[in-house]
């Protein structure tokens, strides 16, 4: 309903009270670790892999997928939220590793290869390392 | 006092909870004591209320996720809250 032109709904809904389901939050704490457990994840899954039944199998294989998705999440927090033009000058790497570590998660999901875990692995490490990096006082 | 009332109304904002609740969509919620997994809930962190659904809980923690996972930042990223914070349950969207 409009009133002189006016939006009534859209006029009154903004006088109700926000509620926030916000995709991120401005709590500011930001951790390379939650990526980096993830990955461990997938690393202990591939190298009990061999001896599961075929069961377990199953479970493992959707788990290890579900962990690669987290994984793929988190860097992409700090990618986009934490890290700032300012630590993009000091390390011109970042987005190209970053963008390799994400697509090295990917490819831990078509993979039962531990060696590719690993390669997650070392990539989130870099990633941390250039994190912490950033934290330290100037 | 209003802020006593058993039911309030809100207006969702973000696309975290999407498909359930929309940008901008109005939903009534309720003042309750009794809270379960599937529910929608608001509650208070870092001096703000949020929306989600409660995923999991364990005696006096409860976790909470988006409905849009891969736009949500939920007990994944700050983990499980308290069930104190939670205010109320979403019993009706418009």
């Amino acid at each position: 309903m409009k009133v002189g032109g006016i939006n009534m709904y859209k006029a009154i809904s903004r006088m109700i009270k926000p509620v926030y389901a916000h995709c991120d939050l401005p709590c500011g704490v930001y951790d390379p670790m939650q990526a980096m457990i993830e990955a461990k994840s997938i690393e202990g899954i591939l190298k009990k892999y061999p001896e599961l039944g075929d069961t377990d199998k199953q479970r493992a294989i959707f788990i290890k997928e579900q962990r690669a998705e987290l994984v793929k999440h988190h860097l992409w927090v700090l990618w986009t939220d934490y890290f700032k033009p300012k630590h993009l000058e000091k390390y011109p790497e970042l987005h190209t590793l970053t963008w390799e570590t994400t697509k090295q998660a990917g490819k831990t999901k078509k993979t039962v290869d531990v060696v590719e875990a690993q390669k997650l692995i070392a990539g989130i490490e870099k990633i941390s390392k250039i994190f912490w990096e950033t934290k330290k006082p100037v | 006092m209003l802020w006593s009332l058993p039911l309030t109304l809100r207006r969702v904002v973000g696309p975290s909870m999407y498909p359930t609740l929309k940008n901008n969509q109005i939903v009534l919620a309720w003042k309750s004591k009794n809270y379960s997994v599937n529910d929608i809930v608001i509650f208070s962190l870092n001096n703000r209320e949020i929306i989600k659904r409660i995923s999991d809980m364990n005696h006096n923690l409860v976790y909470v996720l988006g409905d849009n996972l891969k736009s949500s930042i939920d007990s994944r990223k700050f983990g499980w809250i308290n069930l104190e914070d939670i205010k109320y349950k979403i019993i009706l969207k418009k």
